[in-house]
């Protein structure tokens, strides 16, 4: 199995709402402000909410690679590429 | 097709559908090397964790006709339309998970059509094989056409603009990675959705005041359409009686129809969600795939049907919305149209509305630029999701229980993979034609539809017996089958809905039986198909010859090592979540009683 098989879904995923948050938020910001109250400007709520779920995802991918980095590592001498 | 646009999106807008197609395409890519053995393209190698089965599991089934189609059912029944998910779904995907997926998962069947030949025989899986590859193509071609009115309606796309470009979207991830990519994009595409839609909640439920306002205002709507004030807002307490409640079935047509027979018979039989449970990596995930659904499942009624609700009383705010249809219609959603444009009306002096629109008006109404741009992006994902998903199921089907059964087999693996890819660019072709048949002939499709029914409704009663009965023979299967799809069409043609005109809607061999409304009918074939199949199936089963015992180990539930339930924590064992799954669906009725 090589690492391009065994890609995360997380990484997509986070990177999809990273981006959408990405986006979302400085419009929100600067062009619906003129439009909308701040509390109710909904592209920049749920722009914020959808960047920290693309961020929680994409550290959750990280941590699991980091630990299965760790992992194999640590049984390294019985491990076999195949 | 009319040329004039509803909204006009924004540059916004357009970049979050591109950013979008970019990594659905992405995923495809990053997968092309994944796919090379059939056990990879067809069955994605065995090797997806739970939580990942269990998201596509659903999000296969979350096509056009969920998001559009139960945000319509919302507007015309209210919350009694979470029947579709409480009573209509949940029990069966508990039972799929926990009874039948240590058969389907542990023959090694590669697809549910195989193991009725695994099971019975090869005319039972011919059978079965054929009228889901025919149905698939179909179902993809009608929530295509559906797709493409829609696009045009709301942004004036082209019908051709919208349908061509889903669809070569879909071919190249398809195309690419196979299986495992159509599972992948599906994840993605279940979390694009919900918050898509879910902001729409919130929004909508602000607009009317919370719950209770949007309560008060129903109550109003249910008393001028001569239901008692809860009709709208109670799940259970008007279905004693048809004529009480909008959905037009009492409590027993509604739970034998809907609950037993043909929930049972599409969540444990079809094969398009039973695909994404074979990909698991184990038994224990397999059984767990249809529970992890579950979860998510129950709390869908909030985020699809709510909105359906809110559109039939919330006033426009947009002028958009307000023009269409001359503003004729009911809270957001608009009336349908005679040719001449006047408001179309019912046999009662009622204006007709087309609930279809409740959704997409909400999306129209209360999104700003934006946020106008993800709903609808994930729109675009529910359809997209719903046809990757018939289009895998029609690509194994075609190719293990119909190509390599009948018209070529021991070929080579690659020679199957080929196939596999050749079969997809031909499903989706054939699904594009499809749209365009729907486009020009809209009785066709409901005729379609009608002899799907049929062949549906007897088909859960075959895997009940087949499973749990071992006497059941290959005769009896099949002769029940044929038996159960002809008291469907008998009793469909001795029965009409009230207000309907013989023909397509039944009653083509005389008019014996009138039922309140169309889904009493369709609840009561059902019953009366499952039931044809049930005792004719016992019949010529007891009068063939069995298959000896030693066949049938691992096939049926007697002769089968039922499955261990260990796992690493309590929460992973199948039999622990399902009991956790029912207690929170029971809670749920109690609370929308």
């Amino acid at each position: 199995m090589t690492t391009t098989e065994n890609l995360d879904i997380r990484y997509p995923i986070g990177g999809l709402f990273l981006v959408i948050g990405a986006l979302l938020v400085p419009y929100g910001w600067f062009v619906q402000s003129a439009l909308t109250p701040i509390g109710s400007n909904i592209d920049l709520w749920w722009g914020v909410v959808m960047l920290v779920f693309g961020v929680l995802l994409l550290s959750l991918a990280r941590a699991a690679r980091l630990r299965d980095a760790r992992l194999e590592q640590n049984s390294a001498t019985s491990h076999k590429e195949s | 097709m009319q040329a004039l646009a509803l909204v006009h999106l924004q540059w916004i807008d357009y970049a979050l559908m591109g950013v979008y197609f970019v990594f659905v395409l992405g995923i495809g890519w990053w997968l092309r090397r994944s796919a090379r053995t059939s056990n990879d393209f067809f069955l994605s190698g065995r090797s997806l964790p739970a939580w990942v089965t269990g998201i596509a599991f659903l999000s296969a089934n979350l096509g056009a006709q969920e998001v559009i189609g139960m945000g319509a059912s919302g507007a015309k029944y209210g919350i009694a339309t979470s029947h579709f998910y409480w009573i209509g779904a949940i029990p069966a995907m508990i039972f799929v998970g926990l009874f039948m997926m240590p058969f389907y998962y542990g023959s090694r069947a590669r697809s549910v059509p195989e193991y009725l030949r695994l099971r019975f025989d090869e005319k039972t899986r011919t059978f079965n094989a054929a009228s889901f590859a025919v149905m698939t193509i179909f179902s993809s071609g009608i929530s295509m056409y559906a797709m493409g009115k829609l696009f045009n309606l709301l942004l004036g796309w082209s019908f051709n603009f919208s349908v061509v470009v889903t669809a070569v979207i879909v071919l190249c991830y398809v195309l690419f990675g196979g299986l495992r990519s159509a599972i992948y994009n599906e994840v993605l595409q279940f979390f694009l959705i919900v918050f898509g839609f879910a902001p729409l909640v919130y929004l909508g439920l602000n607009a009317v005041g919370g719950w209770n306002g949007l309560k008060a205002r129903l109550d109003v709507a249910a008393q001028a359409h001569g239901f008692a004030a809860g009709a709208y807002t109670h799940a259970w307490t008007t279905m004693g009686s048809a004529s009480h409640n909008p959905i037009g079935v009492e409590w027993f047509g509604l739970v034998m129809g809907l609950g037993f027979v043909l929930s049972f018979g599409y969540w444990c039989t079809d094969f398009l969600v039973v695909q994404r449970a074979m990909a698991a990596k184990s038994m224990n995930a397999a059984r767990r795939t249809p529970l992890v659904a579950a979860v998510p499942k129950m709390l869908f009624p909030f985020l699809v049907i709510i909105p359906g609700m809110i559109a039939l009383v919330l006033t426009s705010t947009h002028g958009g919305a307000a023009a269409f249809a001359h503003g004729m219609g009911e809270g957001l959603i608009p009336a349908k149209l005679t040719a001449a444009g006047t408001p179309l009306m019912d046999s009662s002096g009622r204006m007709v509305l087309d609930y279809d629109l409740a959704t997409p008006m909400m999306l129209i109404d209360l999104f700003p630029s934006g946020m106008l741009g993800l709903g609808l992006t994930a729109l675009l994902a529910s359809f997209m999701s719903g046809m990757a998903g018939n289009v895998t199921a029609f690509n194994t089907v075609w190719t293990y229980d119909i190509y390599q059964t009948h018209i070529r087999p021991n070929a080579s693996d690659a020679h199957y993979v080929g196939m596999g890819r050749a079969a997809t660019v031909g499903g989706i072709a054939l699904s594009i034609a499809a749209a365009y048949v729907a486009a020009s002939f809209n009785n066709i499709m409901d005729l379609l539809q009608l002899v799907f029914a049929f062949v549906n409704a007897p088909l859960f009663a075959t895997f009940a017996l087949g499973m749990f009965w071992k006497r059941t023979t290959g005769h009896g299967a099949f002769v029940g089958l044929l038996s159960g799809t002809a008291a469907a069409a008998i009793h469909h043609g001795l029965s009409l809905p009230a207000g309907a005109l013989v023909g397509v809607k039944g009653g083509y061999l005389g008019v014996l039986i009138t039922y309140p409304s169309e889904l009493a009918q369709t609840f009561w074939t059902a019953i009366i198909a499952w039931v044809a199949c049930f005792v004719i199936t016992i019949i010529v089963s007891l009068l063939t010859t069995p298959r000896p015992e030693s066949e049938l180990h691992g096939l049926v539930y007697a002769l089968t090592p039922k499955p261990t339930d260990d796992a690493a924590t309590w929460i992973q064992r199948p039999a622990v979540l399902a009991c956790v799954i029912l207690t929170l669906t029971l809670a749920l009725n109690l609370l929308f009683f």
